[in-house]
């Protein structure tokens, strides 16, 4: 009887920290595009020697 | 790091497309226009071709994008259009990009801070198509930020949108009700799990009670938080009498609940506590599913948006940007070629050349005096000119239709009819039938009759007409996404299933949209032929354009002289010979009171008049046949077009008999009494494109726009159906129908249910085991009858 009480109160907060995590990340915006993070991870950041070149592109086409 | 140029034609190195006859070079590179290669060169100097290697698709030709001319200082007024924060040193704005469309373009738009060091951020929503982007208002300024994407080739919509705030905050509650719903579904059935296998828990009672106090704890949540708005519908049933299927599955949840609580609270049992978390759980998976499948299409956007929202007026001489929203009477404002009356005016220059399609359906452009009044919503069809307002925006006609468009209340109209009617009889006769109960069984039994009270509210289960409708629609929707057409909401199939009048607008509907074509005569010579390619190469007006696009490969000769008067024609020379092209009075110098005929341009070289050019509307491609398939149907057509009867004529001359009625010259109001008059004793679907249609489209039971792509200026509409796919029209008709069938099939079966379970709950013995099985098992076949079945439906009809 007291093992199983103890075991239904490790499951049920078990879940409930689930539940929690979820809300979290549902409230934080993370659920709000499941589309667009599916293509960003698969960017590469190689180009970063390049950008050495400069810097002051953003000026010259206005 | 660039695209290999092929060696045979010039290719264009930013867009892929062959750079033409007249490509633009720069260094080593060859592109198409001028647009590419400023891309291109903001690119390469950034060091971003990476652009190009991760879709090779990824560059749209800027050679015909149209982009606007709003300059840095009338952009940035717009700004407080699109903010979504705003702080001192950080600002952020959400765009709609039309043009995104790949990877590369979440890539390029993502890195916009290394374009413009005031920019923090850049995120893209792909498929809302929506970027944010976060700068520091000191450094960069709204404006700069839209030249940014307008010169790299994503022009952002300018338009005011509806902000995604408030649906993001939907779709995010409905997710943490369905997350909630899932976490206390799967406990209370663990905890239920000792009753259904019948273990022995007599001999530690106290178990059993921790197993129905956790269940009764669980089901606080799930039905006082995720089940509520099945409650707040009993509110609003009650409040404004707007009933829905969500008031019998209320009373259902309630009356579940509320017994099971009773149980537990007299220990006479575990209550149904399993089969409350199973059907919510499941209620709420369904309202998910169908928020999500129609993200990506922007329905219901309203007629606000296109309306321009910065005039340039003119103080003392000079240009001076100001809100629409702004003006008053007495400000001058300018408006080039193409751009849209923002208020009602006067002209004050000799004349200009109105298109009021948009607000009328009238496709030909109008010509006005000096003095006239223009009212707001017309496109300048010909050159710049100056106005002077009258009557501020919130009084101009722009803001009537506007409103017109938006008061017709459509909160009600996507539910069915029929459904309604069931919802009502449904409540009726479960409450009816459960009085009955108790009252037969006071003077006999007082516990049994509580008992058989809440037996048959239990019992009574609405499931046919909650779940099998969503599921049957939900299918039929997405198939119709598939063929091109895309419903607000599934249960707009239900609508279109129940049609037998349609009430078509004619241009841009089964006409195709601004699209006229020029039959030239072909009495016409080579060298006639060149004079009037030379001669309407010059013009901007839709006519001239249409011929030009018929005499693509003539070339032109030189023209001196060149005149244009708007509404009347255009003259010029060529060498000696005096040419000229309009109406017959411009065309013969006599004034006629002969009603001028749209539909014939005239032309004459030297005073020798040939005949006349036909201008003629483009059919939809198999139109005969996409009309006779729907009068096969039994639907009844009607054509409510804004344009003058002579535009008709062919029409007529082609497909007679198809429609029961015709209409011409009608106002936007004008076309929605026209649908409203066929309401009376017929189930109408309104089929428009334009603003002009707005209200009609509001009227009918339904609406349905034919446009051209997704992201196009689409009035709020129940239905949007790519023009690609208008012959498929009595298809998606007939599969509609067939559904209805099938939803109408599901709920004879409940009613079968219904009556054996109702009457085993009368008799107050229906024991806890039988409800428990018949509960669920109603729902389950159901559901899975309607989408086995309308599966199979759909299956059958693959090819409409």
């Amino acid at each position: 009887m007291n093992i199983i009480l103890l075991l239904i109160i490790c499951s049920v907060s078990l879940g409930a920290l689930f539940l929690g995590i979820f809300i979290w990340w549902v409230r934080s915006g993370q659920a709000d595009d499941l589309e667009t993070p599916a293509h960003r991870m698969l960017f590469e950041d190689k180009k970063t020697i390049q950008k050495t070149i400069q810097h002051n592109t953003a000026k010259s086409y206005e | 790091m660039t695209k290999p140029a092929q060696s045979t034609t010039l290719t264009c190195t930013h867009c892929g497309a062959s750079a033409g006859s007249d490509p633009v070079l720069s260094g080593n590179e060859v592109f198409c226009c001028e647009g590419c290669r400023t891309v291109y060169d903001i690119l390469s100097r950034n060091g971003l071709c990476e652009y190009y290697e991760i879709d090779p698709d990824a560059a749209v030709s800027l050679k015909n994008t149209k982009s606007s001319n709003w300059n840095l200082e009338e952009l940035n007024l717009m700004v407080s259009e699109f903010v979504i924060s705003d702080a001192t040193d950080s600002k952020t704005v959400l765009f709609h990009i039309p043009s995104m469309h790949c990877s590369s373009c979440i890539w390029l738009l993502e890195k916009l801070p290394d374009l413009d060091a005031g920019i923090y951020y850049g995120r893209t929503d792909f498929l809302k198509k929506q970027l944010v982007v976060s700068y520091h208002p000191g450094k960069t300024s709204f404006g700069r930020i839209v030249i940014l994407l307008r010169s790299l080739g994503y022009e952002p919509s300018l338009m005011p949108e509806d902000s995604g705030v408030r649906d993001k905050k939907e779709s995010r509650t409905v997710l943490i009700k369905l997350g909630i719903a899932g976490f206390c579904a799967g406990n209370i059935m663990l905890f239920s799990f000792p009753q259904y296998l019948g273990l022995n828990v007599s001999r530690d009672p106290a178990l059993l009670n921790v197993f129905n106090l956790l269940n009764v704890a669980l089901s606080l949540p799930l039905v006082l938080y995720s089940a509520s708005d099945y409650f707040l519908a009993i509110k609003n049933w009650i409040r404004h009498r707007t009933i829905s299927v969500k008031v019998p599955l209320a009373i259902g949840i309630g009356a579940l609940w509320l017994r099971s609580l009773y149980e537990v609270s007299t220990s006479a049992g575990g209550g149904y506590f399993d089969s409350l978390a199973g059907l919510i759980f499941f209620l709420i998976a369904g309202t998910w599913l169908q928020n999500k499948a129609f993200d990506a299409l922007r329905f219901g956007e309203k007629a606000r948006k296109f309306f321009p929202l910065v005039a340039r007026t003119l103080v003392k001489g000079k240009i001076i940007p100001k809100r629409v929203t702004e003006l008053v009477a007495g400000d001058r404002v300018k408006l080039g070629h193409g751009e849209v009356i923002p208020a009602d005016g006067i002209l004050m220059e000799s004349s200009a050349l109105i298109e009021y399609s948009f607000a009328t359906g009238e496709s030909a452009p109008q010509n006005k005096v000096a003095g006239e009044v223009l009212l707001g919503g017309g496109r300048n069809a010909g050159a710049a000119f100056e106005m002077e307002v009258i009557r501020p925006f919130s009084d101009s006609r722009l803001s009537d239709i506007w409103r017109s468009a938006e008061t017709v209340n459509d909160s009600e109209k996507e539910v069915l009819n029929f459904e309604k009617i069931i919802s009502r009889y449904f409540i009726i006769g479960t409450i009816t039938i459960a009085i009955a109960a108790l009252i037969y069984w006071i003077p006999i039994n007082s516990s049994r009759a509580w008992f058989a009270l809440t037996a048959v509210l239990m019992v009574a289960c609405p499931c046919a007409l909650a779940l099998a409708p969503p599921f049957a629609y939900n299918i039929v929707a997405n198939f119709f996404a598939k063929k091109g057409l895309y419903l607000r909401k599934p249960e707009v199939a239900g609508n279109m299933g129940a049609t037998d009048a349609i009430v078509f607008d004619k241009t841009g509907t089964i006409t195709a949209a601004g699209e006229t074509i020029a039959i030239i005569p072909e009495t016409y010579n080579q060298s006639d032929r060149r004079l009037l390619k030379s001669i309407t190469g010059q013009s901007t007006h839709p006519y001239s354009r249409a011929i030009d696009r018929a005499l693509d490969e003539e070339e032109a000769v030189a023209l001196e002289s060149y005149r244009e008067v708007p509404g009347k024609g255009i003259s010029a020379f060529s060498g000696e010979k005096e040419i000229r092209l309009g109406s017959l009075e411009w065309v013969t110098d006599k004034h006629s009171d002969t009603i001028f005929d749209i539909k014939n341009i005239w032309f004459s070289v030297n005073g020798r008049i040939a005949e006349p050019i036909e201008m003629r509307d483009v059919f939809r491609e198999n139109l005969g046949e996409t009309l006779n398939g729907l009068k096969a149907l039994g639907i009844e057509l009607v054509l409510a077009s804004g344009d003058d009867p002579v535009a008709g004529k062919p029409l007529m001359k082609q497909f007679p008999k198809i429609f029961s009625g015709m209409y011409f010259n009608c106002s936007p109001g004008q076309k929605a009494a026209i649908v409203t008059e066929l309401k009376r004793d017929h189930h109408v679907l309104m089929v428009g494109d334009g603003l002009n249609d707005a209200g009609a489209l509001k009227t009918g039971h339904a609406g349905m726009v034919v446009t051209d792509s997704t992201s196009s200026f689409t009035p709020e509409a129940s239905a949007i159906l790519l023009q690609e796919h208008f012959n498929k029209m009595p298809g998606f008709m007939r599969v509609a129908r067939k559904a209805n069938r099938i939803v109408k099939e599901t709920f004879v079966v409940s009613l079968i249910y219904n009556i054996i379970a109702v009457g085993l709950a009368f008799t107050g013995m229906m024991s806890p085991v039988i409800a428990a099985i018949m509960m669920p098992a109603s729902s389950v076949t159901l559901m899975v009858y309607a989408a086995l079945r309308t599966k199979w439906m759909v299956k059958s009809e693959a090819d409409i």
